[in-house]
């Protein structure tokens, strides 16, 4: 509120870490669901299509209601390495 | 993080998250709602679709002979039903030109209706906003960020239920009615909402979630069901109709499509999917020379089912008219909680070009498809296109509208634009009813004037009351106040 510049700085930041970041966390997501989920093949991957959307979600409100800006870039930072691994 | 600085932030993404989802997705809602009676609004554009009478089986089951006879390497029938009583006709003449004409299955007499883009277009606009992948991705951005803003919502007002019985329409401040009557609506038709966007955006996840190729990919190709019979006798199509009626069940055979490949002709049979909730379209396949079955698709597996049933949801052809209605009114809820969130908007940060555009997401939607319903029944019935110029139409109304609300003052731009659509609606039913609309006796098309006749009335309303709806410091009940 006070340092107004700061401030639209910052929610540039969580606005590129909702939208770009979180679609590619729940990208990875999803085709790293595809290939644990203990189901045939193609059941997996439509399962993890249809889990995917609420993660989403969650994550864009997390980028909003993290404190800071280093907060809201968690879920990226520690779970993109981890499904990347896991992922196809 | 403490609850109070959590309601802050979400009061913020809520706001202007909102806003942003607003502006596109009111479009989503009005024209998803609308093409909840795509079939009928189809029909009320084109008079010449009401057939005569009942359809006669003799009839469909000669029709279907002539085209096979006609064209043995390929033909398509879409069986009549409730809502499109006619048969529509597919075939391909000697050069391979693909004809299509529609059939009256009481007479046999064929025909072709207008060109019309009717009813579908909603159904098209609703998920790709006419521009093809482009819209499909800016609808599925959209539809997230409609449950972001709804879940934001829920988050800021905790008192949801307790709020749900609030509403002070002689609020003093105008602002507070609003929202009393946003938060009223929201809490009404959230479970619908939620499962509409929810549903929507699981009709297409494999576009939007790609899984890469291999053993673990989504399968969008059809499971067949290998069923090989012993080979019977050549068959008439009537005897393949009989047999297909026996596998997928009595009257239940909605679209009949031969076709040639590998060397042997197909006669497929697919099942209506409005008796149930899953929208899985299960086909029988029958060998045209022979009258084999060659295979069924009916698919059991779980993950696929549920997304199945997801989209039988979103589609609601489960429940026959009732359900119809009952999507069409959560629909407008939904779509009156994007306008009245919209207004609020306006009311607590006015600005010429958000408010500008807020005006034309919600009146210029409006306009526009009341105009476009207008062009699909009375443009000449001869004009080259006359589907592209329907949508050209459309797209017009919504540029007129924008410049419109630019140039005038926001108050002034709602209502001068609301008043213009109920003159408009007004002026469509009356010609209809003039030009002997309601002569068919389609029951369907006369509930569907009178919507536009209570839109008129609604329109001229809120013409009418919006200055008062939106003052800034209604003096009555303050004077009154301080008077006592």
């Amino acid at each position: 509120m006070v340092r107004p510049k700061h401030r639209y700085a910052e929610m540039v930041g969580r606005i590129i870490l909702a939208v770009p970041g979180g679609y590619v966390i729940t990208l990875l997501a999803s085709r790293a669901a595809a290939q644990v989920l203990p189901l045939d093949g193609r059941e997996a991957a439509i399962a993890a299509s249809l889990a995917a959307w609420p993660v989403f979600v969650c994550l864009v409100i997390w980028c909003f209601a993290a404190r800071t800006v280093w907060g809201a870039s968690a879920p990226l930072l520690l779970a993109a390495p981890v499904l990347l691994l896991a992922g196809p | 993080m403490t609850a109070a600085k959590l309601r802050v932030s979400m009061s913020w993404l809520h706001s202007w998250g909102g806003l942003i989802a607003g502006w596109i997705g009111f479009a989503i809602f009005l024209t998803g709602t609308i093409a909840v009676f795509d079939d009928e609004i189809t029909r009320w554009s084109s008079p010449e679709l009401s057939v005569e009478g009942p359809a006669r089986k003799r009839q469909i089951v000669e029709a279907m002979a002539a085209l096979d006879a006609r064209s043995p390497a390929y033909w398509f029938a879409a069986l009549p039903s409730t809502r499109e009583p006619a048969m529509r006709l597919i075939w391909e003449d000697e050069e391979g030109k693909i004809e299509r004409a529609h059939l009256d299955p009481a007479t046999g007499r064929l025909f072709t209706p207008r060109d019309t883009g009717g009813g579908a277009f909603f159904t098209e606009f609703h998920y790709t906003l006419h521009s093809g992948d482009v819209g499909l991705w800016i609808v599925a951005a959209i539809s997230v960020a409609m449950l972001v803003a709804i879940t934001s919502g829920i988050i800021v007002h905790r008192r949801i239920f307790k709020d749900f019985f609030t509403f002070r329409p002689r609020a003093a401040n105008r602002q507070r009615s609003w929202l009393d009557l946003h938060n009223a609506i929201g809490v009404v038709c959230l479970p619908f909402i939620v499962m509409i966007i929810y549903t929507g955006l699981t009709i297409k996840a494999p576009t939007y979630l790609p899984v890469p190729e291999g053993p673990r990919s989504i399968d969008t190709k059809t499971p067949f069901a290998q069923s090989p019979l012993a080979a019977a006798r050549p068959q008439s199509i009537s005897a393949l109709y009989e047999s297909a009626q026996h596998v997928l069940g009595k009257d239940k055979v909605a679209f009949v499509t031969v076709s040639e490949g590998g060397g042997e002709t197909r006669f497929v049979a697919s099942r209506v999917v409005n008796d149930r909730l899953t929208l899985d379209t299960d086909t029988a396949t029958f060998d045209r020379v022979t009258g084999a079955l060659l295979g069924t698709k009916t698919v059991d597996r779980p993950a696929y089912q549920t997304q199945r049933v997801m989209a039988g949801m979103h589609f609601g052809h489960f429940g026959g008219t009732a359900v119809r209605w009952l999507y069409f009114v959560l629909g407008l809820l939904g779509s009156g909680l994007i306008a009245t969130g919209l207004v609020i908007f306006s009311i607590k940060r006015p600005s010429p070009w958000r408010d500008a555009i807020s005006v034309t997401a919600v009146a210029g939607l409006v306009l526009a498809s009341i105009a476009y319903i207008a062009s699909a029944r009375a443009l000449p019935v001869a004009i080259a296109g006359r589907p592209e110029v329907e949508v050209g139409i459309f797209l017009a109304v919504l540029c007129l509208s924008f410049l419109h609300a630019v140039c005038r003052p926001v108050v002034a731009a709602w209502r001068e634009q609301a008043a213009f659509g109920g003159v408009a609606a007004a002026a469509i039913v009356l010609a209809w009813v003039a030009s002997g609309g309601a002569s068919t006796g389609d029951r369907a098309l006369v509930a569907m004037t009178a919507v536009l006749a209570l839109l008129s009335i609604f329109l001229i309303w809120f013409a009418m009351a919006f200055p008062r709806l939106v003052e800034r410091t209604p003096s009555r009940n303050r004077a009154a106040r301080q008077a006592t």
